[in-house]
């Protein structure tokens, strides 16, 4: 096999089946979405998992710290196949397709992480800007709302969008579970043309066009964010 | 009525024991300097009495409220409530002798209950007639920092106003816009007094060392405190800003402001200051009016450390 057929293959397969049966479109969008979910829920409940884990209660803390180190102790990948077997069962009132399953699973893996991007984002803004407000008299929360919130975003911002970036590769492993996202066109395609290789490499380019687009827009964001402060 | 008491603070950390039964009182309008090698305790001392750092034992006052919780040594009558003192007196000793012995051995039980509901109603009488809410004594008694800590995420009219404004929130003030605006020109009056009213704007990054700490001191000041402290204000900046500072700082102590300065600036502390206190080794050492402190040291370290710095 050469070089040359090898790249004919790719666009041969590109445009037959990515653009003519539409593999592109659905795929990126399932991979999007499922990347969507996971971000903005991980978000909301990592933000409350690292506000708990400021809380004044020791069991609370206890069972966030659990939660967090095994998260991040054990492999994606397993995580999702405990989602995809153990949230039907307990979501028993609604019928759980495996793509909710899998944006479960997704979701709680990242709100682990972005919990610990917040508090060590909170945790980087120096100690002396909490001093300050304190001595002035600010109660706890005004200092934190005020002025360690604010600063700790800028902290934040950015490691969030590299976790956006995380996750869009992560979602590859939903594959397993045939939700359609773009690693599943892979399936599809290799049991048609039985041509493996091109079809992974088209795939890698378009997993790496998301992402590389996606880190360059952080990039602006970020510039944009320091010179607005 | 002192305007600041601190009363036999005790302060470790962990097994470190940086204070070890510090006792001093501060009058109004009074300048006292705090000085000493690093690590002597002097910062500690400083930030005891603003309950950055909470004492482990003592108490500290200010204008007649009690700032930390109750330290039942210091109250002769809980001590004669206690179960301690009574099985003392019975097996015996005479009451000053029972004193004596409970506070040179700390005999007092940890668990106020476990000393009689006597002791435990007194500890609780102590505490509810003098204790003032921390946040509230703060307001009336500003810091200043050695790193300056400016808020880094507002300008310098916002740092300024910021705890006013949140201050009058927390009062429930009726016209809030008004008050602002009154804040507000508080706080430019209070630039324009050291000449930077065109930094209003600006994020303290921009600012120059002598800069930041001039804005920290008047950012204390919008709070119209009682007291000041200062933590070595002027050890972090380049030598030809040390003079702007000293210079404000002295029209403060001219104009009557009760100040407690740590510092390394003899100098300074001989011409503006009231009392000098020399720690070493988690005690005050050597305490009395600059002339006396500098001119004539009893305490062979105060001669040694003078000898070094001097």
């Amino acid at each position: 096999m050469t070089l040359g057929t090898i790249l004919h293959d790719m666009w041969e397969i590109f445009v037959k089946y990515y653009i003519g049966e539409n593999l592109l479109a659905t795929g990126v969008g399932y991979t999007l979405a499922l990347s969507a979910i996971a971000v903005v829920c991980g978000a909301i409940l990592g933000s409350l998992l690292a506000i708990g884990k400021m809380s004044r209660f020791k069991v609370l803390r206890f069972i966030i710290t659990a939660f967090v180190e095994v998260m991040r102790g054990t492999p994606a990948l397993l995580q999702l196949y405990i989602a995809y077997f153990i949230v039907p069962m307990v979501f028993t009132f609604a019928e759980m397709s495996p793509f909710a399953c899998v944006a479960v699973g997704l979701s709680l893996n990242s709100a682990a992480y972005v919990s610990e991007i917040i508090r060590s984002g909170i945790g980087a803004v120096d100690k002396g800007q909490t001093e300050a407000a304190r001595a002035l008299g600010l109660t706890s929360r005004t200092t934190m709302t005020k002025i360690i919130l604010p600063q700790a975003i800028k902290n934040i911002l950015p490691a969030l969008g590299n976790e956006f970036v995380t996750i869009i590769k992560e979602t590859s492993l939903a594959s397993t579970f045939f939700v359609g996202e773009l690693m599943t066109t892979y399936a599809i395609i290799k049991g048609i043309t039985f041509n493996i290789i091109p079809t992974l490499l088209d795939i890698g380019i378009i997993y790496f066009i998301m992402t590389f687009t996606l880190s360059k827009l952080m990039g602006v964001a970020e510039k944009k964010m320091k010179a607005g402060a | 009525m002192s305007m600041l008491e601190v009363k036999n603070i005790y302060k470790n950390f962990g097994d470190l024991h940086v204070l070890k039964g510090v006792s001093t009182t501060v009058e109004k309008g009074e300048v006292i300097s705090i000085i000493g090698v690093s690590g002597s305790g002097k910062s500690t001392l400083l930030r005891c009495m603003n309950l950055l750092e909470e004492p482990t034992f003592g108490e500290v006052w200010m204008e007649g409220k009690l700032l930390t919780p109750v330290d039942p040594y210091l109250h002769f009558d809980i001590i004669r409530a206690s179960k301690t003192y009574k099985g003392l007196i019975e097996s015996g000793m005479d009451d000053e002798a029972a004193i004596k012995k409970i506070k040179d051995e700390d005999l007092l039980l940890e668990k106020h209950s476990q000393e009689g509901p006597e002791y435990k109603a007194l500890m609780q009488k102590h505490f509810k007639e003098n204790h003032i809410d921390t946040n509230l004594a703060r307001r009336k008694m500003s810091m200043v920092f050695q790193q300056f800590n400016l808020f880094n995420n507002l300008t310098v009219l916002d740092n300024i106003m910021l705890a006013p404004v949140e201050t009058a929130k927390y009062n429930k003030v009726k016209d809030l816009n008004a008050e602002k605006a009154k804040i507000r020109e508080q706080a430019m009056t209070l630039l324009k007094r050291i000449g930077l009213e065109d930094k209003a704007d600006v994020y303290p990054s921009k600012l120059s060392g002598g800069q930041k700490q001039r804005i920290a001191i008047v950012r204390s000041l919008a709070m119209n405190p009682d007291v000041m402290l200062f933590d070595e204000p002027t050890s972090a900046l380049d030598p030809e800003m040390i003079g702007e500072v000293l210079d404000l700082m002295k029209e403060l102590a001219e104009a009557g402001m009760t100040m407690v300065i740590v510092t390394h600036e003899m100098g300074f502390a001989r011409e503006v200051s009231d009392r000098v206190l020399f720690v070493d080794e988690g005690y005050i050492k050597e305490e009395g009016s600059p002339e006396q402190v500098f001119g004539n040291p009893q305490n062979p370290r105060l001669r040694d450390f003078l000898s070094k710095v001097l």
